[in-house]
């Protein structure tokens, strides 16, 4: 999910100020003017174009500069912020004639205490001290390689320090002020030469956009409304459970076909427990069923969503309950419901079912939600060995090294699950919370041993190592061998890491002067987040539909594990001209777009795209950016660094299928059409796409 | 109609054209076209709107004048109904419920001159009935049509000028508003579209920012100011806006006493939405007459205010808890001052602690720069976190009712909305809102084309709210589930009604926080309503709502009326608990108050504060949503839900057909108590209803009777003729109402 909040308002408003201060008016319509225009999507200052820009900067009607305002943490998924900010640029570079310049101002990019920075080309970073030979350093939050594209694919780069204090005072600012420095940058930054090494790409991006009118009428495109991807692992989820809790085979055609007939909107429970197969509950396992899915967050915070709700009202005696599903499910019901009766349709659905089970922890899970009394066994035993040691974190840090390995005894005794049962039980059990009150104290409890976590930890993320100890995965799966930095064995290592945990839980609940938690909420937390466990996996219902409709006439990278689709499925990554920019200048290929599918006939990509809550905008600009991309080559000509010579192409690649699922609306569609995808449809449509595919046969 | 209209100047009271009126008169051509009128307050726009409304009566057309309020309505309709009287049937059409016996979906019955509020107008358009009356207005002139941008009322507004827009009959459309910077974009929204724009303030305007230091004393500057404004002119009036409701009655007490030699003898009066209607006309009076030179009001009221003056000062920048006034709203009610050819003066005042600095301020007001005129979907908030059931849910079902069986596909609901001015969001929610009324059964889809649902259709007609149409059904629906002998139906009392509409309206008046007391104020009322022989326990509060902690069940009503809960578990027991306690406190107090209990006595024995501020609304809503509610009290709302999911006989059928009937009966009872707030409110409907309503009998005759003591019918049906006469009834009245009751066998 994207990190956007209201900060980045702010961000805006300073820059705002400096504009003005420059001598542009708001909203003027002649002279030195500037939009700093609402985010309603709908309403887009730039003509032909989808997305509001946060500033525009005018002389008069012509438009001189666009601002683009970001900000982001979260390395892991900075690609999805890149092609987002980029596409923004493509589709006012297409719709635009005036050559304006692009300005990206990019802020709690640089370390905190360092001054904000222009940057043009990437040779211009200082080098990052911490990495062996000569890289220029990325900016926070930021990926190496994206930040290189970053800065060549814009004419101007503005990063800001992390905690940039005018940031801070810009609500105070009256009318007239300004933060001296950003104005100067901004000064400088408007006089900026436009980068004409990058027009190229354009002029080819204006031609796909022209053509692609001519070939699909966008008046007949439909809205999408449909949820297979999160729906399919809550039938998942319904339909293993209640196999195990009846522990007999339940037919899933029947299961769904009774769940999409009668679960519409609110049905009366106790019809519903009459037909099968619900039918076969007792009624004490159905009030234990369905009050459990009833308990269970599909997805927390400010909006919490369940799986469903349970009404009851009483009246003399006689009892109503009925039973409302989440409109995911609901969705997807409906959806299935259409489907059942193709041919192979309930296959494709078991052998997907097949494949989540396979998922690390899945299996654990469903044992137990089915089974309330295992886990009142394992919450007596983390109460009986823990709770009286909570002063005493060495021995804490014995124990759970102890328990750790799968093999203990004491812990198979009770279930030989592969997740670690038993610190998630402690947690919960000393009401502690992961982010706030463990990782904060990791780091320091692990270097007071003169090690660094950064050498030794997963990926070099310290937060990585408390997901990977619950999980039950060898704490040192992830070390390369030859690795010089590792300083620690692996058992002392290992050691040291139960050590930091246990200081960490002892110091945490100490501080907090928490007393232990009833049982009763324990074993409810604990069953939530095995529930959670399997709805939020990343496994992709969605993809039955494409394995159904296209699977004997395409390689899907999540069907097919033969050496032919291998070889095949190499032609769906799609290396960009950003790619291989960053790959010349400084040997890191970065922004390549992996695909999920090729046609047997080698003549079709396919994508497919699920989003939920709203992201579906930001997923759109993502794949037009992406798709843009994928149509472009670039030449360096002899040395990379001289961008004189840089020029672009069009490269001929395959067509390209997006399938979407999730809330996508006509005029999202028209925007990725005109970014270049040659089909762009949902599951409804599938048909249509085989038939395309197979009529290129 | 016989009025000259051939010239804008044969209507003008002095036989002289403003500015603007000349520009109209020179600039517009033909009387087909729709029309924008942009200028400042006092330039004449009304008089421009007045002459289209009379041009199309010439040719048997309906004309309509949309106002945003009624009070704005009822002095429009007080000033042309004696300016054309005799020679133009002038009507009022504002669907307030305490005044008027409309239908607030139906046409008014009579009148070429229609005056009317936005909500009013466009609940008419979702009556497929009232298709031959639409296709009879000949012109639709909306004033304050800027307030489409408006956050409350903007969508009503935008909704009803795009239906006009789209009707086959094409009626003109002559929006009257403040001056506002983009016109061309207006034009290009009601093309084909002539536009009239003067920017220039007549009479001038001069605006003044007074600065104050930490030190000043605010109500000491306010006191200086005004009695430096009123001795400085004997004439002079002046109008003040304050932030909060309260502070008008707190500032209007200071003021009177300490400019009580200059002010008037009425004093400093305040205007304020917490005063009743009349008491607002009363004040009003008072300030035109000048009896009170000065009046305090609120800044939420500066587009409802009509009071001239030629002095306005604006004492709050800051609105604590809520967003401070632009500098267009500050526009808005500076502009007030000034009046005829006098010049108006308009003061701010600004304090260190305010967001602006007096000189930026003092320049913003002086370039005035003029707002834009957009769709509140475009205005500066988040209108996609808004809830399901919201503004495109309710848009949408105005949308099809008005279809009628036709219904309409998704995608003719989106065009529809395409063709509003900010609607672009409407049509991106349209599948969303079509999904909501389903779920809700308020539509249903038939291959792809939408129709609403009885339920629906009656909900739509009587403009309920949609959550609060379907969470009522919806309780109706689970006790019949329940409850195969309909025992329950038989036994639903009169404030079963009223505490469930309670529950699921928001606009009910908070009357009090839960509390001990409030809880054992309603078990003793209770407790004396099941010892009374008269009167029973509603059921919802028996068998659900009463209970101390842990032993009430009022979740489960919530449950059935779709409410939802912001707490979990117990919390949630005792949040709905609480709630339900609240509502039958309301319940109680109303139902004491439409027997004719007076406010201070109810005060008194519920201890309930300022019921005489809020009564006068909350009865108007409650007549609205009750009005409502008899509607959807029908078989046939009911009908697939018995068929269905009871299985129902027809010997059930028949039987809840006939409960549904008695609720109705209920209903109208209890409707005729709120709006009289007399136990013989009742008496006076049913003598109306079968003299045509000509009975004589009204609200007069009603105080009469309760001042001689008489508190129901059967003590009135005891008394004799001279009896009645002796309380000041008139004697024709008396036997009209003696013969009712004899043949009535009351």
């Amino acid at each position: 999910m994207a990190v956007q909040d209201r900060t980045g308002n702010k961000y805006e408003q300073l820059l705002a100020h400096s504009i003005q201060a420059l001598g542009y008016e708001k909203d003027a319509e002649s002279g030195l003017n500037y939009l700093h225009p609402s985010k309603r999507p709908k309403e887009v200052v730039i003509d032909g174009t989808y997305i509001q820009p946060d500033l525009v900067v005018k002389n008069s009607r012509t438009v001189e500069a666009v601002i683009y305002v970001t900000h982001w943490s979260k390395s892991r998924n900075c690609a999805f912020k890149y092609w987002r900010t980029w596409e923004e640029q493509a589709q006012q570079r297409v719709v635009l004639e005036e050559s304006f310049i692009s300005i990206n101002s990019i802020f709690e990019a640089l370390p905190e205490g360092t001054e904000a920075q222009i940057f043009t080309k990437t040779d211009q970073l200082p080098i990052d001290t911490k990495r062996d030979g000569e890289w220029p350093i990325a900016f926070r939050g930021w990926y190496p390689g994206t930040t290189y594209a970053l800065i060549e694919s814009f004419d101007v780069t503005i990063a800001f320090p992390v905690g940039y204090q005018p940031v801070k005072e810009v609500v105070n600012y009256a009318i007239g002020q300004h933060d001296e420095i950003t104005t100067k940058l901004l000064k400088t930054s408007l006089s900026a030469e436009v980068k004409p090494w990058l027009d190229g790409q354009w002029c080819i991006l204006k031609e796909i956009k022209s053509l692609i009118g001519g070939l699909v009428n966008f008046e007949n495109l439909q809205n999408t409304e449909s949820r297979y991807r999160i729906g399919l692992l809550h039938v998942y989820l319904f339909y293993r459970l209640f196999s195990k809790l009846v522990a007999k085979d339940v037919s899933l055609e029947k299961f769904v076909k009774t769940l999409a007939e009668n679960a519409k909107f609110e049905s009366d429970l106790t019809k519903l427990t009459k037909k099968e197969p619900f039918s076969f509950l007792t009624e004490e396992q159905s009030d234990y069923f369905f009050d459990l899915l009833a308990s269970i967050y599909v997805r927390s915070g400010k909006n919490p969503i369940m799986f469903c709700e349970i009404k009851d009202i009483e009246l003399r005696g006689k009892t109503l309950t009925k039973i409302e599903f989440n409109k995911d499910l609901r969705l997807c019901l409906k959806d299935l419901g259409e489907h059942l009766d193709q041919d192979g349709f309930v296959n494709a659905m078991i052998s997907a079912f097949n494949r989540y089970d396979k998922l690390n922890g899945v299996e654990d899970a469903l044992l137990d939600l089915a089974n309330p009394e295992l886990v009142k066994k394992k919450e007596q035993f983390v109460r009986n060995k823990f709770e009286p040691l909570l002063k005493n974190p060495n021995k804490i840090a014995e124990l759970l090294e102890q328990f750790a390995s799968v093999e203990s005894d004491d812990r198979v005794e009770i279930a030989p699950d592969s997740q670690n049962w038993i610190l998630e039980m402690l947690i919960y059990l000393t009401k502690l919370n992961p982010a706030e009150d463990i990782y904060v104290r990791l780091t320091s409890e692990f270097e007071k041993s003169g090690h660094s976590v950064w050498n030794h930890a997963p990926y070099s993320d310290y937060a990585k190592i408390l997901p990977i100890a619950l999980q039950g995965i060898d704490l040192c799966a992830h070390w390369k061998p030859n690795s010089k930095k590792i300083t620690l064995t692996e058992p002392e290592y290992k050691t040291l890491v139960w050590k930091a945990i246990a200081n960490s839980i002892c110091n945490a609940f100490e501080e907090r002067e928490n007393n232990f938690e009833e049982s009763a909420l324990i074993i409810k937390r604990y069953q939530e987040v095995k529930a959670r466990r399997i709805i939020s996996s990343d496994l992709n219902g969605f993809e039955i539909l494409i394995e159904h409709f296209l699977g004997d006439i395409c390689y899907l990278s999540f069907v097919d594990d033969s050496d032919e689709a291998k070889e095949a499925l190499k032609a769906r990554i799609r290396p960009t001209w950003q790619t291989e920019v960053t790959k010349s200048l400084w040997n890191v290929p970065a922004l390549e777009t992996w695909l999920e599918g090729v046609s047997k006939n080698g003549e079709w990509l396919i994508k497919v795209q699920s989003a939920q809550d709203g992201n579906e905008g930001h997923k759109t600009k993502e794949l037009a950016g992406r798709s843009r991309a994928m149509q472009l080559e670039w030449n360096s000509g002899k040395d990379a660094l001289d961008r004189k010579a840089w020029s672009f192409k069009r490269i001929e690649i395959p067509k390209t299928a997006l399938v979407l699922d999730g809330d996508w609306s006509s005029l999202k569609k028209k925007n990725l059409y005109e970014a270049g995808w040659d089909w762009v449809g949902d599951v409804s449509q599938l048909s249509e796409l085989r038939t395309l595919i197979k009529k290129s046969d | 109609m016989a009025v000259e209209v051939s010239s804008i100047l044969a209507l003008a009271p002095s036989k002289t054209l403003t500015d603007l009126q000349v520009a109209y008169k020179e600039e517009i051509v033909g009387d087909e076209t729709n029309l924008l009128i942009s200028a400042p307050t006092n330039s004449g726009k009304s008089l421009i709107g007045e002459h289209c409304l009379l041009q199309v009566l010439k040719a048997q057309k309906i004309a309509i004048l949309v106002e945003p309020l009624r009070a704005l309505a009822q002095e429009k309709y007080d000033e042309l109904s004696s300016k054309y009287k005799g020679t133009l049937k002038v009507s009022i059409s504002t669907g307030d419920y305490r005044l008027l016996d409309e239908q607030y979906t139906n046409p008014p019955p009579n009148g070429e001159l229609i005056i009317a509020t936005p909500e009013r107008l466009e609940a008419i358009f979702r009556n497929p009935k009232a298709q031959p009356w639409i296709d009879n207005i000949g012109c639709v002139v909306v004033d304050e049509a800027h307030l489409v941008a408006d956050k409350f009322r903007g969508a009503t507004l935008e909704h009803l000028i795009t239906t006009l827009k789209c009707l086959e009959s094409k009626p003109r459309g002559v929006l009257l508003s403040a001056t506002i910077g983009n016109v061309e974009k207006v034009r290009n929204w009601l093309e084909p579209c002539q536009v009239v724009s003067v920017e220039k303030r007549y009479p001038p305007l001069h605006k003044h920012v007074i600065a104050l230091s930490e030190t000043d004393n605010i109500t000491e500057k306010v006191v200086e100011w005004l009695r430096t404004v009123l001795l400085q002119d004997q004439k002079a009036q002046a109008l003040i806006f304050v932030y909060q409701t309260k502070q008008t009655e707190a500032l209007a007490s200071e003021l009177t006493k300490a400019v009580a030699d200059i002010c008037g003898e009425a004093g400093v009066l305040p205007y304020h939405s917490k005063l009743s209607s009349q008491q607002r006309n009363e004040n009003r009076e008072l300030f035109i007459s000048g009896a009170s030179r000065v009046v305090i009001s609120t800044s939420a009221l500066a587009m409802g205010i009509n009071l001239p003056c030629t002095h306005v000062l604006v004492r709050d920048l800051t609105f604590q808890g809520a967003s401070n006034p632009d500098v267009s709203t500050l526009l808005q009610m500076m502009g007030r001052a000034g009046r005829g050819n006098i010049e108006g003066h308009a003061y701010v005042l600004c304090k260190p602690s305010d967001d602006w600095q007096p000189e930026v301020l003092q320049q913003s007001l002086d370039d005035e720069v003029l707002p834009d005129f957009k769709s509140v979907f475009e205005v500066e908030e988040d209108w996609r976190n808004t809830r399901e059931d919201d503004v495109a849910t309710i848009q949408v079902s105005a949308y099809l009712s008005r279809k009628g069986d036709v219904g309409a596909t998704q995608q003719e609901i989106e065009l529809f909305f395409q063709q509003s001015l900010g609607g672009q969001y409407l049509a991106d929610n349209v599948a969303g809102a079509l999904t909501w009324l389903e779920r809700h059964l308020l539509a249903w889809n038939e291959d792809g084309n939408f129709k609403l649902t009885v339920l629906g259709k009656k909900a739509c007609l009587s403009v309920l709210p949609l959550p609060l149409a379907y969470g009522y059904t919806n309780l109706l629906r689970d006790l019949m589930s329940l409850d195969d002998s309909d025992e329950v139906l038989k036994e639903w009392q009169p404030l079963d009604h009223i505490i469930a509409l309670n529950l699921l309206h928001d606009g009910i008046p908070n009357l009090g926080r839960f509390s001990a007391k409030l809880e054992s104020i309603v078990d003793a009322w209770a407790e004396k309503q099941s010892q009374n022989r008269s009167s029973e326990v509603p059921l919802l509060f028996k068998e659900w709502l009463r209970g101390k902690k842990d032993y009430s069940k009022a979740i489960e009503v919530f449950g059935s009326l779709n409410i939802s809960i912001p707490k979990q578990g117990k919390q949630a027991d005792e949040w709905a608990r609480k709630k339900g306690y609240q509502a039958t406190y309301a319940a109680a107090i109303l139902q004491e108050r439409s027997l004719g209990v007076s406010v201070p006595r109810i005060e008194k024995q519920f201890g309930v504060k300022n019921l005489a501020g809020v009564e006068e609304r909350w009865r108007d809503d409650m007549l609205w949503l009750l009005a409502g509610l008899s509607k959807l009290l029908d078989i046939r709302t009911f009908y697939f839900h018995l068929v269905e999911e009871c299985e129902a006989s027809k010997e059930r059928i028949k039987r809840v057909k006939g409960l549904l009937k008695k609720q109705q009966r209920q209903i109208h009872k209890l409707m005729e108590q709120i709006k009289y707030c007399s136990a013989l409110g009742p008496l006076i409907r049913d003598m109306q209803q079968s003299n045509r309503g000509k009975a004589g009998v009204g609200i007069q005759t009603i105080r009469n009777l309760e001042d001689g003591g008489i508190e129901s019918i059967a003590q009135l049906a005891k008394l004799s003729l001279d009896e009645i006469v002796s309380m000041g009834v008139r004697r024709d009245i008396t036997e009209k109402i003696s013969g009712y009751i004899r043949r009535r066998r009351v």
